[in-house]
């Protein structure tokens, strides 16, 4: 089976530039820079029709286009290595075993984009991927791959590795300016978006690591061989991280487009210990959890759209019939609330509520009207966040209340957990609840668990 | 084992002085300010007040700036710490495969050692197809039984104790 981004991690010493060189390695560098124009690879990547695999799916060609009509020099590229969602681990392996993949990217599409200065933004806790990463960068300058007049021709770029320190919202594609500009990372408000006023203040192009490492095969092998990649109307490769209960968890490169019944049966060997399926995620934590009747879903951006929810970063978790859909729901929500950055209260009030009132169901001690609540808070955290964090933090959660409902209901009002799992102890949980702050959110509830 | 005052002395002096030349390193490129933090924390295992002054000082900011840039992320530390850390991820793909056990485990260890680790509670570290997983220090550990993860802790702890 074809594989790009993934092809090399095998070899020997797959990390060092000679093992990279020997395997075709800075041959699409070669060819851009000396065979043709920054409009010609341009072309290539609006034929591949790539959607940007950090998870919006952004058409990357018309996020290149941007970049073209911005005024104001330097213009940078900064690459989005801040991988933190969590199911998702496809960049870590990129930058653990073929780094000069993700470097070569990153300098073809500062060339296609007529960018001079590369970031690339890694996270703090990937400290095998910086080091990786690092000697990659220093090879490439060694080599000449970095830095002025680059294989004899005029185009010229620098690169600089930078580390997070552990922030999820980093990874958003404002955040992570700011935070690399020195600051808390907060959201920035958009417009201005960053391809006009961006890092410093100057144009930027953000692209994540899988999205940069697939260029170099385009600019090889063609955008349209790229795009036919894909089955199901998909667009090229994708790389689908699978975990939690399959027999064989890992980062695999499939078509885009594959169903996860593909995914999870055939490439991850089913559910493990002979257990049937109960429910799943398609793309990290802040995707909904979906049950098992819904195992033929094409797996791509917009398929998944369909369905209600979204295919973001391709994480897929899968959970057995041993588990406790409010047991794993509360594991999403805790996640937001730890991360949320506590700029808008939306998402810094609303992720806390959603964990709060999830502990009660876990608990036995759950009013009533929980998923009502449970409903109403969503609504508000997805209308009224600033950014991407708070408007999808509640879907691991809302989703559960739909797609599962009964077994709320054994949880609220029968005051039983079905797997067995949550502790329906009758403890009063958070003994130190903000009343205050939950009246605030859910202030058209009458009742409710103030009651 | 009774330390010289000179001798700690003079290690805290070395300390700053090779804090002093990554700053330099450091300030010559933009972008670097969480850079020269990491600096900071490699040197000195937390923010140490002073180091902070330094690398306060290099950027034009006050320490008061600083502080409020340093206290967004999560892996620095304002207070000495043991010198291993574990930190075990505790977020979906990890609990399904037993985080909770490993934590237990390690938590109750580290009381009864009188801290001679610290075990932290960290969301996901991407290390989901090795679940469960932790970090001790900076190796990545998956795929382990609660004992197992202890194992390796104690064995770092050990290595660094000498």
């Amino acid at each position: 089976m074809e594989q790009i981004c993934l092809r090399r991690i095998h070899n020997d010493n797959s990390q060092d530039i000679e093992s990279y060189i020997a395997h075709d390695g800075y041959t699409a560098l070669r060819k851009a820079l000396t065979e043709m124009t920054p409009e010609a690879v341009h072309e290539e990547v609006r034929a591949s029709n790539m959607g940007g695999r950090g998870g919006a799916g952004f058409p990357t060609a018309m996020k290149w286009n941007f970049l073209v009509g911005a005024r104001g020099q330097p213009k940078y590229v900064l690459c989005n290595f801040d991988e933190s969602e969590p199911g998702t681990f496809s960049n870590r392996i990129i930058g653990e075993e073929d780094p000069h993949l993700l470097v070569e990217g990153c300098l073809l599409a500062a060339y296609a984009t007529g960018c001079s200065i590369i970031f690339i933004y890694i996270r703090g806790e990937y400290f095998l991927a910086y080091e990786r990463v690092k000697h990659a960068i220093e090879q490439a300058y060694a080599r000449g791959f970095i830095g002025k007049n680059i294989l004899g021709t005029d185009f010229s770029v620098e690169m600089h590795l930078r580390r997070g320190a552990g922030a999820y919202i980093c990874g958003e594609e404002t955040a992570i300016m700011n935070s690399l500009e020195g600051k808390r990372g907060y959201p920035r408000a958009r417009p201005p978006f960053p391809a006009n006023e961006g890092l410093f203040g100057k144009p930027t192009l953000i692209n994540n690591v899988e999205t940069l490492s697939n260029l170099p095969d385009i600019v090889l092998k063609g955008g349209e061989w790229w795009s036919n990649l894909g089955v199901n109307e998909g667009a090229g490769l994708n790389i689908y991280c699978l975990s939690g209960h399959v027999e064989r968890p890992g980062a695999y490169e499939l078509p885009m487009g594959t169903t996860a019944r593909e995914l999870i049966y055939e490439h991850g060997g089913g559910i493990w210990q002979g257990r049937e399926l109960k429910a799943w995620k398609p793309g990290g934590a802040s995707s909904a959890i979906l049950p098992a009747d819904m195992i033929d879903l094409v797996l791509d951006f917009k398929p998944v759209q369909a369905a209600g929810t979204i295919l973001g970063t391709a994480g897929v978790v899968v959970m057995d019939d041993h588990t406790c859909v409010v047991d794993a729901a509360i594991r999403d929500a805790t996640f937001f609330e730890e991360e949320s950055c506590g700029f808008c209260f939306p998402c810094r009030d609303g992720t806390r509520v959603l964990r709060m009132l999830l502990e009660r169901v876990r608990h036995g001690v759950a009013a009533p009207d929980t998923m009502d609540l449970i409903e109403h808070a969503s609504t508000d955290m997805m209308g009224a966040s600033f950014c991407g964090l708070g408007q999808f933090a509640p879907w691991p959660v809302v989703s559960t209340v739909r797609n599962f409902r009964k077994e709320y209901e054994a949880h609220i009002l029968e005051r039983v957990c079905p797997a067995g799992v949550c502790p329906m102890d009758g403890a009063e949980p958070d003994e130190h609840v903000d009343r205050r702050t939950l009246q605030e959110m859910l202030v058209a509830q009458k009742g409710g668990v103030l009651a | 084992m009774a330390k010289q005052p000179g001798k700690v002395e003079s290690a805290e002096a070395t300390k700053y002085a090779a804090l002093s030349r990554d700053i330099e390193e450091c300030r010559q490129e933009p972008g670097s300010t969480l850079d020269m933090l990491h600096a900071v924390q490699r040197h000195f295992g937390y923010l140490e007040p002073q180091a902070v002054g330094m690398v306060a000082e290099a950027l034009g900011l006050t320490k008061a700036q600083l502080y409020g840039v340093a206290t967004f992320y999560t892996m620095f530390f304002f207070e000495p710490k043991p010198p291993v850390i574990a930190r075990v991820c505790v977020n979906l793909s990890c609990h399904l495969r037993g985080a909770q056990d490993i934590l237990h485990t390690l938590e109750e260890a580290a009381k009864e050692q009188h801290d001679a680790f610290e075990v932290e509670e960290v969301m996901c570290l991407g290390l989901c197809e090795q679940a469960p997983a932790l970090l001790v220090n900076e190796e990545a550990v998956g795929q382990v039984s609660a004992e197992e993860a202890l194992a390796k802790v104690q064995a770092c702890v050990t290595t660094i104790s000498g």
